[in-house]
């Protein structure tokens, strides 16, 4: 009898520490965010000092990054639990929109966003660009061999030695779905066709596939910059070339911020909407290990290294739309 | 009568956790899956759901069939030895407790691209690359599973007839004795531990998920993110939760008949070889794992910030899964009560325990679905669902089946007797086993809820599905520092995961021994529950929050990037020279711009903790772990990389040009005039004889040039060292040694490790920070001692651990604490002004900092070296 009133004391003294500080006074925001977590801490904890509000977050894991929570956000649709939305990418926060998940946040701050990284009806605004790349190993590709465009990876010297993520998840869905929308559905699957004949192996994240490179089962991957850098971060025999296509220029994927329609804490939706959107949320990014490139050209300033290349002249919502058609054709060909 | 109602209580009890967690879940998910037309289902077409199936099947066949012979010779050994039984018990199950995705982990690192294997294989043909990827991933599964096997083939052996086996020895020999009576006999615990290996080599998720390996597990994850529709994943696993019914059942019936024997006593030749297996198979699959983790830490700051930073996940992951475990026992012991109520009970009871073995059997993300879907479909509160409670309903449905099976075991064990005793006397079924059974066999029932608990502990595939917001959690962090390559912080990670099994560990060792402490269980667990808990330490008092300029640097080895940067100092311009345990120094500029690297010559004993300016502009490196002091001239800065172009920014990683000459070195290993043990760092003042009454600073940059502006400046050098010669020693600017004062201890004049020196050129003080003493020492320049202030605690005035100082224009003496996580600014009356920062690691926090610097603007550069950067602040 002794043993069971332990086992309750026990529990009841983890339960209440477990509660201990859970204070009902203080405003609190919750935020699901699909960006690293060691990346996105710091910036929350510093708006939680600033603003005093509590952020409740809820992240992801790297590989399911960003569908997880946009499905979890469809799943509690009826009675949102979620004020903001901070995704390391866009094209899943322009379906959000489109599905009148999202509603329109509108501050002075953002009136002069500019157009390519905001919506229209202000419901998502993209800052802290990553662009897509071609990693390769070092000791067995050279700067000069690694391919700089898409078109190059088709090349028949790659077979075999070419890896990338799952079509159906993050970036690389949204960069195979803005493959249709740039060159269109034909060109696109010739795409596909072509990495399919190159044995393109796929696997789980971009960061088993940049891993897959550092450790010699791979040559070359598709990827996003900020994998790439981690990679570098921990000495590994990687480099990048920015991916073009064609001429046309490189794929950036901006994070974006979006407020949940039906927010349950609006107020405290609009003061973390506003810090995400800020210099200060940019620079800290770009401080990060993933080097992100700044929207507010004042901080781009401060950042030269990380400048963006010519960038793809794509239409973010455009490129949401056809994220269906090509994950069904991705799938086709490749697996 | 009471006996009964305690039946039927501990019955209802169980069942009702057993209905909420497992039961009803999955029964409502395959409800809804059966009424949902198949033509909603996600575009996955079944042909690609099969396919994919079978390679996963085909996989898990040959983990399970090298498991089970790899299994097969400890197995025996467990099952025929008497001696030392219960150390081979607790030394095969303990592989099982480090988690899969944790093995893998670790045996990658061997791997990684870093290490000369790695390098090596990194230029190996790309099929032998990949053949090899995958067979270290089949073998650290093969080296998780051998122990289960083992398990299950022991009780094998145990159970088989001794005269049939004596009489084999007699008449046939060893090989005919195996394949003709020992493999017959044993065939049905060879196909248990074959099939129970097989259904959860079926349902990985995050090996193969980290591997990169396409299988059903994470599939049926990812069309869960993908749909949004559990009733898909539902059907979608339908094979798989066929597989693990029939594996269920098997296993249900096995334990049915479960006898706890006497280990078998016959002679089992070959016995001394099977040790030796035994020995390998332990020493790869538990001592090299957590030998390459300890051996694989190069950066302790992750360490000291895991404790700091990262203890409320792990907090609220252990609060997960000691709930989780209770609520498996209670459902396993609903399972034993429910067999005593009648036949309607033993009905319930078969019911209960075949779905609590399915349940282990399945994939863990349909676990948490299937929750997740009943929560939605029963509108239950938010309170419910908001918790970190929730997870311990996943981890509790996946995990009952443990604790059923050792429960099974323990109350099916040879004591069986004692009860039926008992009975004799009177005692009902519970009242017999809560006194006659429970005291035998209560440390096996804590076991199991560790047991439990470890695994629940590590769990991901329910985990990341169930996750509420705002709830830390120690997995899923864990996943994503692997997958981000934060390898320190892994190891970091893992190394605290293994703290708390220990601690588990001896926890319940202590409970089982000492009876006396039986009584003080609770409260001892209390205390340790809330030192655990986050918050209950008491922080450094008085601290204001700085106004914070600018972050430099991350963690990484690149340019801009430090790990662990420890000592810092500016030269004429602003411009910031760090050093980190890369063994670099890198110039910065004052924006944190990568300007330069200077990589020292040698590094593999330690990394310098002292720089400094000199008057003459050279870099003076206190190079401590090889007893020396490094005076490097600076040949300008056209030779160094743009830091603007990434490619430029390689380059100097790989191969930094010569910016730097090395002009002279002086110091040597010792404890003579002029030598040292670890010089910790250098400080100048300007010579009597041309530097008395000077004005400024010897590190302003006013100073600087001026002294730059004389042909020949003269000063002094002062180095401090610790390592048993706790002491300053004096040097011409040639390295000519003119005298030293202090020595080692904590009375009037020695000192503790002297971390670092500042020079206050105006009012002609050497301040030395007496880290280890806690205070800050004042002297003459002439190395008179004039007096201390500072004495160890966290108020202001109180100091931990100064390992930095710096000085402001006005003589304000700016300390950096490093045991308080702050910096402190003394007046030069030694009276403490401020206190600002506190640990943490957003802007404004740090984490065990280092050094600090003093620009000539006002502003401080505070050296965060557990958050690897560097922090501007403005005092």
């Amino acid at each position: 009898m002794r043993m069971l009133l332990a086992i309750l004391c026990i529990t009841l003294a983890l339960v209440g520490a477990g509660c201990r500080d859970a204070d009902r006074d203080r405003r609190e925001v919750v935020l699901y965010s699909s960006v690293d977590q060691d990346l996105a801490e710091p910036i929350i904890a510093e708006f939680e000092r600033a603003s005093g509000i509590k952020v409740r977050v809820r992240f992801d894991t790297e590989a399911s990054k960003t569908i997880g929570l946009v499905q979890r956000l469809r799943a509690k649709a009826d009675r949102p639990e979620a004020d903001v939305f901070w995704s390391s990418e866009v094209f899943h926060t322009v379906r959000l929109a489109r599905e009148g998940m999202l509603q329109p946040y509108r501050a002075e701050a953002v009136a002069a966003w500019p157009k390519e990284f905001a919506d229209p009806e202000g419901r998502w605004y993209g800052f802290g660009l990553r662009m897509r790349v071609v990693a390769y190993h070092t000791g067995r590709v050279t700067e000069a061999e690694a391919p700089a465009t898409l078109e190059a990876l088709l090349d028949p010297k790659w077979r075999g030695r070419l890896v990338m993520a799952s079509p159906e998840f993050g970036t690389t869905c949204g960069h195979v779905a803005a493959w249709f929308v740039h060159y269109g559905p034909e060109r696109a699957t010739k795409f596909l066709e072509g990495l399919k004949a190159n044995a393109v192996r796929l696997v789980d994240g971009n960061s088993t596939a940049v891993r897959l490179v550092g450790t010699g089962q791979a040559d070359l991957c598709l990827t996003d910059s900020d994998d790439v850098y981690a990679a570098q971060r921990n000495g590994w025999p990687v480099a990048m070339k920015m991916l073009s296509h064609g001429s046309a220029g490189v794929l950036a994927i901006p994070n974006t911020a979006a407020m949940v329609r039906g927010a349950p804490h609006p107020d405290e939706a609009r003061a973390l909407m506003a810090y995400l959107l800020s210099e200060a949320t940019e620079r800290g990014l770009a401080r990060s290990d993933s080097h992100n490139t700044p929207v507010h050209e004042a901080v781009a300033r401060e950042f030269p290294a990380y400048a963006c290349p010519p960038r793809l002249p794509v239409d973010y919502a455009k490129v949401a739309e056809s994220i269906p058609a090509a994950i069904d054709a991705a799938r086709k060909v490749l697996r | 009568m009471r006996t009964s109602a305690a039946a039927w209580i501990l019955a209802g009890l169980g069942g009702a956790a057993w209905l909420a967690v497992i039961f009803l879940p999955l029964l409502l998910l395959y409800v809804l899956a059966a009424a949902t037309r198949a033509a909603d289902d996600p575009l996955w077409s079944a042909s690609a759901l099969v396919s994919l199936t079978a390679r996963t099947a085909a996989l898990a066949a040959v983990v399970a069939a090298l498991a089970v012979l790899v299994g097969y010779v400890p197995g025996r050994l467990l099952g025929t030895t008497e001696r030392h039984s219960s150390l081979l018990f607790c030394l095969t199950l303990a592989p099982v407790l480090l988690p899969r995705y944790v093995l893998y982990y670790v045996w990658s690192l061997l791997l990684a691209p870093t290490t000369s294997l790695g390098q090596y294989l990194g230029v190996q043909p790309l099929a032998v690359t990949q053949w090899i990827g995958t067979v270290i991933t089949m073998l650290v599964l093969v080296l998780w599973y051998w122990p289960l096997a083992a398990l299950l083939l022991a009780q094998g052996w145990r159970n088989l007839d001794r005269e049939v086996l004596e009489s084999a020895a007699l008449e046939a020999g060893a090989w005919r004795r195996l394949t003709r009576v020992i493999l017959p006999m044993l065939r049905g615990p060879l196909a248990l531990a074959f099939a129970v290996c097989f259904a959860m080599v079926l349902v990985e998720y995050d090996t193969f998920h980290l591997a990169g390996v396409s299988t059903i597990g994470p599939a049926l994850g990812a069309i869960y993110e993908q749909t949004g529709s559990a009733e898909a994943v539902a059907r979608a696993s339908l094979p798989l939760v066929a597989a693990a019914a029939g594996v269920g059942l098997a296993l249900s019936r096995r334990l049915g008949s479960a006898l706890v024997q006497a280990p078998l006593s016959a002679p089992a030749p070959g016995r001394r070889s099977g040790w030796i297996v035994f020995a390998i198979l332990i020493g790869v699959s538990l001592a090299a794992p957590l030998g390459l983790l300890v051996t694989s830490v190069n950066d302790f700051s992750a360490l000291e910030q895991f404790w700091r930073l990262q203890r409320d996940g792990l907090a609220n992951s252990v609060l997960a899964a000691v709930l989780a475990s209770a609520l498996a026992i209670l459902v396993a012991a609903g399972v034993l009560a429910a067999e005593r109520l009648g036949a309607a009970g033993r009905w319930l009871a078969a019911l209960m325990q075949v779905t609590v073995l399915v349940a282990m059997f399945v994939p863990g993300a349909l676990v948490g679905v299937a929750i997740m879907r009943m929560q939605s479909v029963l509108g239950l509160p938010a309170v419910v669902s908001d918790g970190w409670w929730i997870l311990s309903a996943g981890q509790a449905a996946r995990f009952a089946g443990v604790a059923l099976v050792v429960l099974r075991l323990s109350r099916d064990g040879a004591d069986e007797h004692f009860r039926e005793m008992a009975g004799a006397d009177g005692a009902g079924p519970v009242r017999a086993w809560l006194h006659v059974h429970l005291p035998r066999t209560w440390p096996l029932v804590v076991g199991a809820a560790m047991l439990v608990a470890m695994f629940s502990l590590t769990e991901i595939p329910a985990t990341l599905v169930l996750l509420p917001p705002g709830v830390p959690d120690f997995t899923q962090r864990l996943l994503n520092q692997m997958h981000y390559a934060r390898d320190q912080h892994v190891i970091a990670s893992c190394l605290a995961l293994v703290a708390v099994y220990l601690a588990l560990a001896v926890l319940v060792v202590l409970l089982a021994r000492v009876k006396t402490w039986r009584a003080g269980a609770a409260p001892l667990l209390l205390l340790a529950a809330c030192l655990v808990c986050p918050g209950c330490e008491a922080g450094p008092q008085g601290e204001a929050t700085p106004h914070v300029l600018c972050l430099i640097g991350s963690s990484g080895r690149g340019p801009g990037e430090f790990l662990y940067p420890r000592a810092i100092a500016l030269d004429a311009g602003g411009a910031l020279y760090v050093a980190d345990r890369t063994g670099r120094v890198q110039h910065l500029s004052p924006e944190g711009q990568p300007l330069g690297v200077l990589q020292l010559p040698m590094s593999e004993k330690g990394y310098p903790t002292g720089l400094a300016v000199g008057p003459d502009g050279n870099l003076y490196v206190a190079d401590t772990h090889y007893h020396r002091v490094l005076v490097y001239e600076h040949l300008g800065r056209g030779a160094a990389p743009a830091p603007e172009s990434p490619r430029a920014m390689s380059e100097a990683g790989a191969a930094p040009r010569p910016t730097w000459r090395l002009v002279r070195e002086f110091g040597s290993f010792g404890t003579g005039d002029g030598q040292f043990l670890y010089p910790t760092h250098v400080a100048f003042a300007a010579d009597d004889n041309v530097g008395r009454g000077a004005a400024p600073a010897p590190e302003s940059p006013r100073a600087v040039s001026e002294a730059g502006a004389a042909p020949r400046p003269t000063f002094r050098i002062y180095v401090s060292e610790y390592g048993g010669n706790d002491r300053v020693s004096v040097f011409t600017p040639e390295g000519a040694f003119v005298g030293s004062f202090g020595r080692p201890g904590s009375g009037q004049g020695e000192f503790s490790r002297p971390e670092a020196l500042a020079v206050d050129a105006r009012r002609r003080v050497l301040y030395v920070a007496d880290a280890c003493n806690h205070r800050i020492a004042r002297y003459t320049l002439e190395g008179q001692l004039t007096g201390y202030f500072g004495s160890v605690g966290q108020g202001p005035g109180e100091l931990r651990y100064p390992y930095g100082l710096a000085l402001l224009a006005d003589g304000t003496l700016v300390v950096c604490e490093y045991g308080n996580n702050r910096l402190q600014f003394f007046g030069p009356d030694g009276r403490s002004l401020k206190c600002l920062g506190r640990a943490g690691r957003a802007p404004g926090e740090l984490a065990y900092p280092w050094g600090v610097a003093a620009g000539p603007d006002g502003n401080v550069y505070v050296v965060d070296a557990g958050n690897n950067r560097v922090q501007v602040w403005r005092p």
